[in-house]
């Protein structure tokens, strides 16, 4: 059975880098099974967040491709990008002068359909925010807004959720929450990048460490 | 369309939040308003005026909206989720012109107010299709600013230019010679032309022309090139300068 998504040796070099630029990822192979939690770890500057860009089609590798399913994802990803739901985190990610509701109302419309706003306020249960549903995400902290995020991740089903940072800000019941929200769909999987290497062993996620841009190791976390 | 009316909120409360570009616009509207009111002789030229106080206030609005409707998702980190949604950005980009057209229904709807309580006779079908004719051509000028500004490093260094061309050569604020004839090259001149009621025969489908013949003619020299321009600034953050 072929993996739900392939990188084969996925380059990446910035452009405007100057006289030499330096690339950011340099032939980084990996593979992502249904159901399964692959970690991303590693430095300041080794290349996590481009990559997660990558996955999330944001950005095209400088060389190497990107397979979904055994198909190569063209320069038209229609069809992988339904199936994924990419979350860069906190603090940004919404408009500040819109309520929490509003903002999600408004993402939902952009994936097709808007919600109502009764339909909003139970999303915004789902990650305890209701009591904020009128609350300018301007005014919200760190933690609220990380689970805003988390709502949005909810506004679809996907395939695969692509999650940078996930658990910056959030209190243990948050934490807890997205434990919850990971465990939540057996075939979905997960590309995430975290610092915290305890909560990725708690999601049972297995681990790739990058380096400069290059994949130092790919393994379980207990190995 | 519960999508569109949260667009027009977004798109109202980004105006909404630079207190001296309402107080602006406010002034400038109630003073071209008073303006009118006292200069026209006439309800014919009071017309004239008030679509010229129209274009001349909300040409300002519609830059700034066009400006931001991409500025902003950078500044807001929002561009990532636009990116991957299902509205395609060109329409998406469509949607808030037409959002702003909306949202500029104050400054656009005085001026007509004043020149019709100076002269009723102004009330009328001519005045509404007048201002149907503005509204449609502020909601191109936005979309087509919008995916010019797409292509600029900081497009906020741009709308000044994008201001004074629209203001010298669309709305002929100095008279040079042949200044008509270039300003019907666009539709503004059109919509004037039609308030004048010079030229009324072919000044309406003139008009529908040079709004159709520009949005298409931006559209197609554009649209491949907005998504490599964002992901560029995706990538180096100039968009959110």
């Amino acid at each position: 059975m072929s993996p739900l998504l392939e990188l084969n040796d996925l380059w990446y070099t910035y452009p405007h880098a100057g006289p030499n630029p330096v690339a950011v990822l340099r032939g980084v192979r990996a593979e992502v099974h249904e159901g399964e939690t692959l970690g991303i770890v590693g430095g300041n500057g080794s290349g996590k967040s481009t990559l997660l860009k990558i996955l999330a089609t944001l950005l095209r590798p400088t060389a190497g491709q990107l397979r979904y399913r055994g198909e190569p994802i063209g320069s038209v990803p229609t069809a992988y990008r339904a199936a994924v739901n990419y979350s860069a985190g906190a603090p940004l990610g919404f408009y500040p002068r819109l309520t929490a509701a509003e903002n999600l109302r408004f993402f939902s419309g952009l994936k097709g359909t808007t919600l109502t706003r009764h339909g909003a306020g139970g999303l915004l249960d789902r990650v305890g925010l209701a009591d904020q549903a009128d609350v300018l995400y301007a005014r919200f902290s760190l933690g609220m807004r990380q689970r805003l995020h988390l709502a949005r991740l909810l506004l679809e089903p996907s395939a695969l959720w692509i999650v940078d940072e996930p658990t910056n800000g959030l209190d243990a019941d948050g934490v807890r929450l997205l434990q919850e929200l990971l465990g939540g769909a057996p075939d979905r999987a997960t590309v995430v990048v975290s610092h915290d290497r305890e909560f990725l062993h708690r999601i049972g996620a297995r681990i790739l460490i990058l380096k400069e841009g290059q994949v130092a190791r790919c393994a379980s976390l207990s190995s | 369309m519960r999508f569109t009316l949260l667009l027009i909120r977004v798109q109202w409360i980004d105006r909404r939040a630079t207190s001296s570009f309402i107080i602006g616009i406010t002034l400038q509207t109630a003073l071209l308003t008073l303006a009118l009111a006292h200069r026209a002789t006439g309800a014919g030229p009071a017309l004239v005026l008030a679509c010229r106080a129209a274009l001349l206030t909300c040409v300002t609005i519609v830059l700034l909206s066009a400006m931001s409707s991409v500025q902003n998702e950078f500044r807001y980190g929002t561009m990532e989720n636009v990116l991957l949604g299902r509205v395609p950005l060109a329409r998406l980009l469509g949607l808030r012109a037409a959002s702003c057209a909306v949202v500029m229904s104050p400054a656009l709807c005085l001026p007509f107010a004043g020149a019709a309580v100076a002269f009723p006779s102004v009330l009328g079908p001519r005045t509404l299709l007048l201002i149907a004719m503005l509204y449609l051509c502020l909601a191109a000028i936005c979309y087509q600013c919008t995916l010019l500004l797409c292509q600029f490093a900081r497009p906020s260094a741009a709308v000044p230019w994008f201001r004074l061309a629209l203001l010298l050569v669309g709305m002929s604020v100095v008279p040079f010679p042949r200044a008509r004839q270039v300003a019907e090259l666009l539709p503004t001149g059109w919509v004037i032309a039609y308030a004048a009621g010079t030229r009324a025969v072919v000044a309406l489908p003139m008009f529908l022309a040079t709004v159709s013949l520009w949005t298409c003619a931006v559209w197609l020299a554009f649209r491949k090139r907005l998504r490599p321009s964002i992901e560029r600034s995706l990538v180096d953050g100039r968009a959110a300068l």
